[in-house]
């Protein structure tokens, strides 16, 4: 692969390589402006989120055993 | 619009070069026994699964969004300058980890401590990687204001998704980052609380291996099907799909900690059925690719039940490579239902199975569609041309190493399924007779390693 990445970098000979970017169907539905409505989506995702995790968070605040001091052995610094 | 590829040319390829280095460097990873076990696999996982994925991707998705809405010279500057702070702190982090002051791994989960210049490195990389988000939001707010009521084009709506996923996910893991472990490692603070620091990283690790795979998606959902000479079958079910990615892409890491003690069983469950959610887009997405395969050929005139399907452009790197990655994608994704079941995660739950899963998720559905993006991006960025000779170069080297992965990863989900552990090294655990039924399949890992990773690397 890494041959071949420079090959295709330094040696290959020059040209044009397209860039393929694909077009839709032409009878595909069109699509929804809902889907575009960034507002909405984002507030979900932080709605679910803090839906999913708010609860089990504060409680591992609270509940916590005492916190770990740092460990070099047998693996880390 | 013609000049900016070649600025984009050199902060892909500064990109590139950092990662495919970093190929070679993973095929030492067998040999250098002087060293530490976990240093290597601390290289090994740092390297291939943060840096040379977060390079690739962010440099693609800055070429998507030039080629659909267009960079700005701000932009452009700005972008160098996320491109810059982010091998700044890559360095960092890499040059702890080498000299074994960083030795661990790549979740580094507390209480094991790095050198606090490891975890500088990693703010410094996040940092940068927000920099390239709101470059991206702002190239695609820029194009909306000036085309108003349009709708925006689907590669750059699928960037702006995957960044929103990252940016916040990536959240987590800053305050963990800096608030938890720097003050700790520099002894400002005597203890760390692990379980929050876990469930913060676990908060950005899941939405981490989408991040992974969205980029994969935009080529298979809109670059693929011009490959092949066809259209994109819907351009809605493509969003769609995309916004279901996104939302049930955060609130599940609990399903990496289900045998922690420590968080309630009813918040595990909760998060396991939002996780199982992905279950609707990767189905579509599975539908519509195959759908898309199925009437570019119909169109071509192959009427019998699966001419289509031979006709596919199996000779073309640019096909096959993602190709592999769609089909590797079947059993690693059953196999990511299986780890999320709660049952089933104890069974395989830091065993080797794991690793068998994600090499089939990460290093074959992602990384071969990377390959296969890289075959045309960089002729293209650099003014040449894929020659019949590379393609078939190509050709080779993806299938090597899908050969290598594949017995590479069964191995490891049938040694995992008999219980032997991820993150180890060599040991005989005093000699239980269990341990001797692991050692042919580790064998067949080490081959499989050894025939694979130094070709197709
Ligand atoms: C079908 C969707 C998927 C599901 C439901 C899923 C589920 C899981 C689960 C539950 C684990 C934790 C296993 C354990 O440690 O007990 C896991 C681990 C992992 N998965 Fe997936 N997975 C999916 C797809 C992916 C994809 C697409 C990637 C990468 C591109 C990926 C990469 C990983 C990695 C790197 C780990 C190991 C994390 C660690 O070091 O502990 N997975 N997966
Ligand atoms: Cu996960």
């Amino acid at each position: 692969m890494v041959y071949i990445f420079i090959q295709l970098t330094f040696f290959a000979p020059r040209g044009v390589e397209e860039y393929p970017i694909a077009e839709e169907e032409e009878d595909a539905e069109p699509t929804p402006k809902l889907l575009e409505n960034w507002v909405l989506w984002i507030a979900i995702t932080i709605g679910l989120i803090l839906f999913a995790y708010t609860i089990p968070v504060f409680e591992i605040l609270q509940h916590s055993p005492p916190g770990s001091p740092p460990f070099d052995w047998p693996i880390g610094k | 619009m013609a000049f900016m590829y070649v600025t984009f040319t050199s902060l892909l390829v500064g990109g590139l070069m950092g990662l495919l280095q970093t190929f070679v460097r993973s095929g030492k990873y067998t040999l250098p026994f002087g060293i530490d076990y976990y240093t290597i696999l601390t290289v090994h996982g740092v390297i291939l699964g943060l840096v040379m994925t977060t390079f690739f991707i962010i440099g693609f998705q800055f070429s998507l969004m030039g080629k659909t809405v267009g960079l700005t010279d701000k932009q452009r500057k700005a972008a160098w300058w996320s491109f810059w702070i982010m091998l700044a702190g890559t360095i960092m982090a890499s040059v702890m980890v080498l000299t074994g002051q960083a030795s661990v791994l790549y979740t580094f989960y507390a209480p094991l401590r790095a050198h606090p210049v490891f975890y500088f490195g990693l703010a410094l990389v996040i940092i940068g990687s927000w920099i390239a988000v709101f470059i991206n939001f702002r190239q695609l707010y820029l194009w909306r204001k000036a085309n108003k009521g349009q709708k925006s084009p689907l590669l750059a709506y699928m960037v702006t998704i995957n960044m929103i996923m990252w940016v916040i996910a990536s959240l987590g893991v800053a305050v963990s980052v800096l608030v938890l472990f720097i003050p700790w490692s520099l002894g400002y603070t005597a203890t760390i609380n692990v379980l929050l620091s876990r469930t913060l990283f676990w908060y950005f690790g899941h939405p981490l291996v989408y991040f992974w795979l969205l980029p994969a998606y935009m080529a298979w959902y809109a670059i693929i099907p011009k490959i092949i000479g066809g259209k994109i079958l819907s351009d809605s079910l493509a969003r769609l799909a995309f916004i279901l990615l996104l939302l049930f892409s955060i609130p599940v890491g609990f399903h990496h900690q289900l045998t922690e003690p420590g968080i309630d069983a009813t918040w595990k469950f909760i998060q396991v059925v939002l996780t199982f959610m992905v279950v609707i887009p990767t189905l579509m997405t599975a539908f519509s690719i195959f759908a898309t395969f199925e009437a570019t050929g119909r169109k071509k005139g192959y009427t019998t039940l699966f001419g289509w399907f031979r006709k596919l452009p199996w000779k073309d790197v640019r096909f096959l490579a993602p190709f592999i990655g769609m089909v590797a994608f079947i059993p690693g994704g059953a196999g990511g239902i299986i780890n999320a079941s709660h049952q089933m995660n104890a069974l395989i739950h830091n065993t080797i199975w794991v690793t068998g899963h994600f090499h089939l998720t990460a290093a074959m559905t992602s990384v071969l569609t990377f390959f296969g993006i890289t075959y045309w991006l960089v002729p293209h960025l650099t003014g040449r041309r894929l020659t019949p000779r590379l393609n078939k170069l190509g050709i080779i080297q993806s299938l090597t190493w899908t050969v290598g992965m594949l017995i590479m990863s069964t191995a490891m989900h049938i040694q995992g399924l008999l219980g032997g552990p991820r993150r180890s090294n060599f040991s005989e655990y005093a000699g239980g007779a269990q341990v001797d039924t692991w050692i042919s399949y580790q064998m067949a890992q080490e081959s499989a390693d050894r025939f694979s990773s130094l070709p197709s690397s």
